[in-house]
């Protein structure tokens, strides 16, 4: 027998959603985690956002693993986290680290928290008698709160913490806390703990309105917040009230409300030459939801530079706001704001659309303030001992957004890596579990193996009977008023139940031998459990009932910590004794109705296809090979490498695609696992789950073979967009960035004796008819061939006519770069586009300028095209042969453009780069990266289990109306056209219920939650009320 | 507008720093700026705009650098640190230099009232504040006269005492 290998262990520093992301990508593989915060909780930035663009809700559950539900912690997100592979550490910092990859120890200091939350009985006595009041800042200081408190107010369970600073010492809530759970002594504790492999994921923090050098001629008042406090202005758990957003000052309703942007970025001044990325999102979201919570008469006016729409569905989400909202966008920034005598606020600016300037009120100011990017990069370098780059970021390796330069084992995600939204934090926070994955294999770390019980059968025609087993929880319950002896003879006499048990600490060991002891000689078929805090011992203890033989579908938990938290309301032991008995008899109802549901595993098939063969889709290709996992590289052209490995030389960041690309090849052919195609397309796909069979075609010889995998990653990547706007293909004057990219690298366009080259940006796109998105990389690619030029031939002039340049991030610092070399930008807008016509031979281009409020009139040596990046035409193909969705401009839909934009609705297959939408080549690499990871972890599962709640279809009710198929939000339901029925596909459908709500006939139905069953928990229920009336 | 005529390097006979080339366009100069409340307002983004073509002639006709009032705050609050305030004075010292039939409207101001910015007009009010009269040079009629002749010993002055009432 092989000698033990040690079970993989990573630390994930910082527990934002990025942090998250990985932990549970980690923790699904089977890893170790250990999950630390600095802060007293976890959820970063997100825990306090309500709502995110473009659904304008919350998802952050949607980060939560969507197959195998039964086996995996579903809870909401912002409350809290669990899973068993997961240790979550809050408050707690990173003192030391020592050792090299594959063995670290880090001494990690646990700040006293001075309430112990295991004995806390949640009551919130200690914050009642509290005398200390201070402000909130989880709210920035729009509401109070004690000393003892909990920092963020959803947090399950409750997290409470003391505030020494503020805390006076008086005791009262140690007097009044029954359980004993405040120590105020307690002291900071160290621990150290043997970890392989770090990610670190502490994020950023946002400027406040008064922490920038401006702050002073724009937070003029308390009316005028960051943006991140007006999300709790919206927020009920804020200062949300009345269907209104109050206003700090004076509690008025605030409905003149103004948004600035670039507050604490783009400022060459101050030394942030960065744009902070998320903030135009983050405002163009608010102005929306503004209109929508603020009631009526709610103007939204954000004030900006460039709106920089660039990312997937950006653009959209902007015109829909301008033009459906009514969210008004001006072009200027302001240089104040001035306070009025009556306490409004007062703005002037100048309206591009009318050339004039403008002196408007406002009630409410909001300051769109940017990212703090470099805050804790040096500490980490330090503690680390790795390098900083130029800009004072943690060095990663060349092409990688993940890995740190040199330190094999040591990873970053999220924000860290520099400013990044939702979407890129989820790919980042799955790409460095890759790595981390990728590693820990490597040095042969060895996952958690699970303890395999069988699944007791269930018979579904036996009556059902019903034992219900309480746990005393090491009397915490007790203390709280619960008499046992009086609850057991009151749920005895309840009909259906055959016995009940009190069982103590059904979690801890002893009382999970107690319990198997008991329950594996009863009689009864169904299992009712009562424990403390469910949500986190719910999979223990149905793998306890599993032992004593209760199938897990009739098994349930309920929450009689929760019952008994009401009790304290009640006079007597008794009459709460009594009131707790019928409170559970709902639960009797629910579980004695229940229908055994059965979970059906099906084999996952160990072989992975990856379509496209470009740069993103080789990653991908390597990292599963590298993995074990054998590829089917499919590339429809005759060579790998896709668009940018075959045509573009350097990035204005200074990669080398084509090198890259050469280099990868070589790697793709030698590698054993990997099978590649040429000129070979993936055409039709049939079966689902873990099963499939593509048929691939050869497009020279028409060859067919079938292919069986498991997973497919879509890496099908873009090219270079088409117009026939401009003359282009009329002249050899006019011609695209990619065609002049390549033609100064050849030599084959000669800048030398050019005076004026002018270039237009946005060609055919971000418009409605044309590409309806922002392509990302063509500002970067035009200032690269723009500085090219100037290299050549200082003295041309090189004019970019631009709409919005989107230089986010870092990137800025190219435009920058830009400007210094003289190139000149000029803003035109969409509604007076650019004219060129032909005089003597030479392209002529006309056009508004904004600024000086003229036409111009610009001759031109050449004339350069931003035609923007296109989707590859075979997607169409594609989508139909692997039943996956398209978005409007023929991109592959995510599942979801914020939590999971690496995977589609359908099980199994993921996405990666281009395919997406149009993105760096980082990026592309940390997709593919991402998608990788995720097929591996699918695959490493070998089996896929279906989940057990899902929804049904009674055939013999459907009217074939097909509204359950439109509703369905996760694409589970379909029409069958040859069999004329709705089918479900078991691994989509998420229970949510929404087709059975929509169903008008009933036909649709939630397994486990019939009406039967629901209305007898409502009948149980309403005779409680009856019932309950003085008990003698 | 052609920008034939234009002149690449005009920058540098104006303003040759080099950080007039950080100048994005934000229009955060004019937001906040006391003489673009004129007529002509004053526009410094414009001017950076017209440096940066090289538009030599709008230039030497335009008027607005002189509406400067010198608080300088476009200089406090320029995002890209342009500094626009001395590129106004840049403006100016080139219209001198350049033209000698310059006669900068804000120089006739002075000689006609004594000083350029408009400390007057608000008597009425600092009246009704309060506030105690302001001593300008109007009230004194000779040494506005005194003043007068100094000026007239200026050439821009004296070159041009037609325009000056004689």
């Amino acid at each position: 027998m092989a000698e033990k290998k040690p079970t993989g262990t990573v630390l994930v520093a910082g527990a934002g959603i990025s942090g998250i992301k990985a932990a549970i990508e980690l923790a699904e593989v089977g890893y170790k985690v250990l999950l630390t915060d600095a802060s007293t909780q976890i959820g970063g930035i997100l825990a306090k956002l309500d709502y995110q663009f473009p659904t304008d809700h919350c998802g952050m559950c949607r980060m939560l693993p969507m197959v195998g539900r039964e086996y995996s912690s579903q809870y909401c997100m912002r409350k809290s986290l669990f899973h068993e592979n997961i240790e979550i550490m809050p408050f707690a910092e990173i003192q030391a680290v020592h050792g090299d990859a594959g063995n670290y120890k880090v001494d990690l200091l646990k700040r006293a928290r001075y309430v112990d939350p295991l004995l806390c009985n949640e009551l919130e006595e200690c914050i009642a008698v509290c005398p200390v009041e201070v402000a909130d800042e989880f709210n920035h200081g729009l509401t109070k709160r004690k000393a003892i408190y909990q920092a963020i107010p959803h947090n399950t369970p409750k997290l409470l913490a003391i505030d020494k600073q503020a805390c006076t010492n008086c005791g009262e809530c140690v007097k009044v806390c029954t359980p004993g759970a405040i120590n105020l002594g307690a002291q900071d504790e160290m621990v150290t703990r043997e970890v392989q492999s770090i990610i670190l994921a502490s994020g950023v923090k946002l400027y406040n309105t008064t922490e920038f050098e401006d702050a002073k001629s724009y937070a003029v008042s308390p009316d005028v917040v960051s943006s991140l406090a007006f999300e709790r202005m919206m927020s009920s758990s804020g200062s949300y009230r009345d269907g209104e957003i109050k206003r700090p000052s004076d509690g008025q309703p605030a409905k003149n409300i103004a948004w600035i942007q670039c507050m604490g970025s783009r400022n060459r001044r101050q030394k942030r030459d960065y744009c902070s990325s998320i903030c135009c999102m983050f405002a163009l979201k608010e102005a929306v939801l503004a209109k929508e919570k603020g009631g009526p008469g709610v103007e939204s006016t954000i004030f900006y530079m460039d709106m920089r729409t660039f990312g997937k569905g950006f653009q959209q989400y902007r015109d829909d706001a301008v033009e459906k909202h009514g969210v008004n966008l001006i072009r200027c920034r302001v240089q104040g704001v001035m306070r009025n005598p009556d306490g409004s606020l007062q703005i002037r600016y100048f309206d591009p659309e009318t050339n004039e300037f403008v002196i408007k009120d406002y009630d409410l100011v909001v300051l769109s303030t940017g990212q703090i990017p470099y805050e804790t990069h040096k500490k980490w370098a330090d503690l680390l001992n790795v390098k900083l780059d130029s800009r004072g970021l943690l060095a990663t390796e060349d092409y990688s957004k993940i890995r740190l330069a040199g330190k094999p084992g040591l990873f970053i995600c999220g924000s860290l890596m520099g400013l990044t939204d939702v979407s890129e934090a989820m790919s980042s926070g799955i790409a460095a579990a890759g790595e981390a994955t990728k590693f820990l294999t490597g040095i042969g770390a060895d996952t958690v193996k699970e303890e395999e019980i069988a699944e007791p059968t269930a018979h579904e025609r036996e009556l059902s009977l019903v034992s219900v087993a309480i746990c005393k929880c090491g009397e915490k319950t007790g203390a709280n008023g619960i008499d046992y002896e009086l609850l057991s003879a009151e749920l005895q006499r309840y009909r259906g139940v055959g016995e009940v048990n009190v069982i103590d600490s059904m979690c801890k060991e002893n009382g999970e031998t107690a319990a198997l002891d008991i329950l594996s000689k009863t009689k009864c078929n169904r299992l009712l459990i009562g424990a403390c805090q469910p949500f986190m011992y719910r999979q223990n203890l149905k793998n306890v009932a599993r032992k004593a033989g209760f199938n897990s579908s009739l098994v349930e938990v309920f929450d009689l910590f929760g019952i008994a938290r009401k009790g304290m309301t009640l006079p007597s032991n008794k009459e709460w004794t009594l009131r707790a008995a019928h409170e559970v008899k709902a639960d009797i109802e629910k579980l004695k109705f229940k229908p055994a549901l059965h979970v059906s595993t099906l084999p996952i098939n160990q072989t992975a296809l990856v379509v496209g063969g470009g740069i993103g889709g080789m990653q991908s290709a390597l990292s599963l090979a590298a993995r074990g996992v054998p590829v089917h590289l499919v590339e429809k052209d005759g060579q790998l490498g896709g668009y940018l490995g075959n045509n573009v030389e350097a990035t204005v960041d200074g990669l080398a695609p084509m090198a890259m690309a050469k280099d990868m090849q070589l790697k793709v052919y030698q590698n054993k696992n990997i099978t590649v195609h040429l000129n070979c397309e993936a055409e039709g796909t049939v079966g689902t789950l873990g099963s499939f069979e593509s048929k691939l075609v050869y497009k020279d010889s028409d060859e067919k073979i079938y292919l069986h995998h498991g997973a497919a990653i879509m890496a099908t990547g873009g090219h270079e967009g088409a117009t026939s706007e401009y003359g282009l293909g009329s002249s050899n004057l006019i011609m695209t960035q990619g065609q002049l990219k390549k033609g100064l690298a050849s030599g084959d366009i000669d800048v030398g004796g050019a005076e004026n080259i002018v270039m237009i940006q946005c060609v055919g796109s971000r418009q409605k008819e044309g590409r309806h998105y922002c392509s990302r990389i063509c500002c970067m690619w035009a200032i690269a061939n723009a500085l090219k030029i100037k290299e050549k031939n200082p003295d041309a002039r090189v004019f970019i006519l631009y709409r919005d340049v989107m230089t986010y991030g870092f990137y800025e610092q190219y435009y920058s770069k830009a400007r210094t070399a003289g190139i000149i930008f000029m803003n035109y807008s969409l509604d007076n586009k650019p004219q060129m016509e032909m005089v003597e031979g030479k392209p002529v281009v006309k056009f508004m300028d904004s600024i000086l409020n003229e036409e111009i009139e610009l001759p031109a040596d050449l004339l350069v095209l931003s035609t923007g990046v296109d989707p590859e035409e075979s997607n169409s193909k594609l989508a139909k042969a692997f039943k996956v969705a398209l978005n409007d401009d023929g991109f592959f839909a995510e599942a979801d453009s914020k939590w999971r934009p690496i995977e589609f609705q359908q099980v199994g297959l993921y996405l990666a780069g281009t395919a997406h939408s149009p993105m760096p080549l980082k990026s592309v690499i940390m997709q593919a990266e991402a998608a990788a990871q995720k097929a591996y972890a699918y695959l490493s599962g070998r089996e896929v289990h279906t989940s057990s709640v899902i929804s049904k279809v009674k055939d013999a009710l459907c009217i074939r109306c097909q509204r359950c198929v439109n509703i369905c939000p996760y694409g589970a339901r379909s029409y069958d056209d040859m069999e004329k029925c709705i089918n479900v596909d078991p691994a989509a459908c998420q229970a949510c219920g929404m087709c059975a709500v929509e169903c008008q006939n009933n036909a649709a139905e939630v397994t486990g939650w019939s009406d039967k069953q629901l209305l007898s928990v409502i009948d149980a229920k309403l005779m409680d009320e009856l019932l309950l009336s003085p008990v003698e | 507008m052609d920008l034939k005529g234009s002149i690449p390097d005009l920058w540098k006979a104006i303003y040759n720093t080099g950080d007039l080339h950080h100048c994005f366009n934000c229009s955060t100069c004019i937001s906040g700026c006391p003489a673009s409340f004129g007529d002509p307002p004053l526009l410094v983004r414009n001017l950076a705009r017209k440096v940066i073509l090289g538009l030599e002639e709008e230039l030497l006709n335009d008027d607005t650098p002189w509406a400067c009032v010198s608080c300088s705050k476009c200089e406090e609050m320029c995002p890209m640190d342009v500094k626009p305030f001395e590129m106004i004075l840049s403006i100016r010292q080139w219209q001198s230099a350049n033209d000698e039939t310059r006669v900068p409207p804000s120089i006739v101001e002075i000689y006609k009232r004594g000083y350029t910015q408009a400390v007057g007009v608000n008597t009425e009010l600092r009246d009704s504040l309060g506030l105690p009269e302001l001593m300008t040079i109007t009230k004194n009629p000779e040494q506005l006269q005194m003043f007068r002749e100094m000026l007239m010993k200026t050439p821009v002055v004296s070159a041009n005492d037609y325009m000056f009432g004689g």
